[in-house]
């Protein structure tokens, strides 16, 4: 009977609910989103790093030495190779290099990433091969190719054939053998600077035909898992200027860069917060404004109630009832509301939509929070009256 | 509970509001006993308080000063709730202008007063449906106010003033805003309302309704006189 009452007093005066419910809309909305975008920012940051782990940094030259100077340092393969024995934190190290090439395909081509890479490399990047094998120590300066799988898939779609293993391609002015080709790596690669799918892996040393120096592009390697990464970074940095003073490096670390991303995605989160606060403080003016109005339209009805043996709780819970009522009907449609902008958030990011377990929870009881609070005053307003002049008011 | 024992018992009653600068001194010492079972009439000259001293019996309105028994029960000395209670269960108002409520219907506004109590849906709407019957409305009980004539309404009226069963319904100016024939019917309605125990003291102006309660008073100056002053 009470919420029957409610819901009929609410749709006699529809207009006016909807205008007054359109910030506690808003308000429960940015809340929504807020959680849901923040959920779908976090599983996109955690995605990025489910392929390689978190517990990986990547060591690169900040920027080149004078190459005039004969007795600059820079990061090359010896310096990889000594890493590893003295650092014991460091469980795998794989240096790598790059450069780029054409892909011969019948009468095309299609523009590639060379990667060289050791052995090691595999395991850090935890690419899986669809066929045949990684490189090896043992090829040498052979051009013996891993193909990734896009490379592979625009060849077979320019040559009308699939690329297998074994066959030979022309790249650049050198034939390559194909020794490997990869399956499909997941999106992101955290701190990796490498896009397998779009990459040939080739033997580091075979790479020099394409890259003549012996500066590498950087160096991977897999954390213990109990390092602090930021110790770490600071140990490597004072390893490497003992070794080879000058060289200046800098080392990324995967779990750096999540913290740097959680607490990016924390301030859009407190800021939307904010927002939706704003949004549910003004929504809940309007809900004061306009069960104030209620109450005195209807001072008549409550003299007659009051007339007719109801207690002065009784007419506070029936307006209080009606604010909370007006404020969640507002909570559902910002709950919809919001899900949908988190909903085309994650389309239009490219993520997958995952939706903040609590938020709808948390935008309704929010809502009804926001009726109680700003319903309470016009309430007690109603249930104060006094019942002769109520009576008396038209 | 000795039958001598009055329903309702006022005891120098004195009212005044503040109006301005002045006090308006409207009641000055009602002396006024109701019994069970009577039909009374009150009149009065516009101002004269009527009104007032209807509200003070229906616990709508403090005196200033006074005492005010019901059952015995010293009335001024209940807190709020509890007189709210006391109009629910044992006092009926009708009012000149109906007073319904217009989104419910007739069934609906007649079950009001048990929305108060604790009384199922099923319920209320039974004893609701019963009463309307016994006001001769058992077939308009899904109408609004606004689909029913005058008349109607005021049954209606009357209805939810005895729907919680109580002990005295006080009516003011029942008949004021309806035709006379209409207003004749309510007026039967009340006789035959009175005839089965139901106790009524009605506020009207006009003489001819106030001669036909088998108790005539008058209210002048303040204060309430006999039968001997309604005027002939």
């Amino acid at each position: 009977m009470l919420l029957g009452e409610a819901s009929r007093n609410i749709v006699a005066t529809k207009q006016r609910s909807l205008l007054a419910l359109l910030g506690i809309v808003i308000g429960t909305a940015s809340v929504i989103a807020m959680l849901n975008v923040g959920s779908i920012m976090h599983n996109a940051v955690l995605e990025q790093f489910r392929a390689m782990g978190t517990n990986v940094i990547n060591i690169r030259q900040r920027y080149a030495t004078d190459e005039d100077d004969p007795a600059r340092n820079q990061l090359d393969l010896g310096l990889a190779r000594a890493l590893g024995p003295a650092l014991p934190q460091l469980i795998q190290v794989a240096p790598f290099d790059s450069a780029s090439a054409q892909l011969r395909a019948g009468a095309e081509t299609q523009n590639v990433r060379l990667t060289g890479a050791t052995e090691a490399l595999q395991g850090l990047l935890r690419v899986r091969l669809a066929a045949g094998r990684w490189v090896s120590e043992l090829d040498g300066v052979e051009l013996q190719g891993v193909v990734g799988s896009e490379v592979a898939s625009n060849y077979a779609a320019q040559t009308n054939q699939p690329l297998e293993v074994g066959d030979r391609v022309g790249l650049d002015g050198y034939t390559m053998t194909v020794a490997g080709i990869l399956e499909p790596y997941p999106r992101g690669g955290g701190v990796s600077p490498i896009s397998p799918n779009r990459t040939i892996f080739l033997p580091i040393k075979a790479l020099q035909r394409f890259d003549a120096d012996n500066q590498l592009e950087g160096i991977l390697a897999r954390v213990h898992p109990q390092a602090d990464h930021q110790e770490l970074a600071r140990t490597i940095e004072t390893w490497v200027e003992e070794r080879a003073p000058g060289l200046p490096v800098e080392v990324n670390s995967a779990e750096q860069l999540l913290a740097n991303m959680e607490q990016q995605s924390r301030m859009f989160t407190i800021m939307l917060g904010a927002i939706g606060s704003i949004a549910l403080i003004v929504g809940g003016v309007g809900i004061m404004n306009i069960m104030l109005v209620s109450v005195t339209e209807r001072r008549k009805e409550i003299g007659i109630r009051l007339a007719i043996g109801a207690r002065n709780a009784d007419i506070r819970r029936q307006f209080l009832v009606e604010a909370v009522m007006l404020c969640l009907l507002g909570g559902v449609i910002g709950a919809a509301l919001g899900t949908g902008v988190a909903i085309a958030f994650a389309h239009f990011t490219g993520n997958p939509f995952v939706a903040a377990p609590m938020a709808v929870l948390l935008g309704v009881s929010v809502s009804t929070l926001t009726g109680i609070a700003f319903g309470y005053y016009p309430a007690l307003q109603a249930s104060r009256l006094d019942p002769i002049i109520a009576l008396r008011s038209e | 509970m000795s039958a001598a024992q009055p329903l309702v018992s006022l005891q120098d009653v004195h009212r005044s509001y503040r109006v301005g600068p002045t006090d308006v001194h409207v009641l000055r010492g009602v002396q006024l006993e109701i019994h069970r079972g009577e039909l009374a009439s009150l009149m009065g000259a516009s101002g004269s308080g009527k009104s007032t001293l209807m509200n003070i019996i229906g616990m709508l309105e403090r005196p200033s000063s006074g005492d005010f028994f019901f059952e015995g029960r010293d009335v001024l000395q209940l807190a709020p709730d509890a007189l709210a209670h006391y109009r629910n269960q044992q006092i009926g108002f009708v009012f000149q202008t109906f007073h319904l409520l217009p989104r419910l219907t007739a069934l609906d506004n007649v079950g009001l007063p048990l929305l108060y109590q604790d009384v199922s849906k099923r319920e209320m709407r039974r004893r609701a449906r019963e009463i309307l019957g016994r006001v001769g409305m058992g077939d308009r009980v899904d109408h609004r106010p606004n689909e029913l004539s005058g008349g109607q309404r005021q049954r209606v009226a009357i209805a939810r003033a005895l729907v919680g069963n109580p002990s005295v319904v006080l009516a003011d100016e029942p008949t004021g805003a309806l035709d006379s024939s209409v207003g004749r019917e309510i007026m039967d309605l009340f006789h035959e309302l009175n005839g089965e125990g139901v106790t009524v003291v009605i506020i009207t102006h006009d003489p001819a309704i106030a001669r036909e309660c088998p108790r005539q008073l008058v209210i002048r100056d303040g204060v309430v006189a006999g039968p001997e002053q309604v005027p002939a």
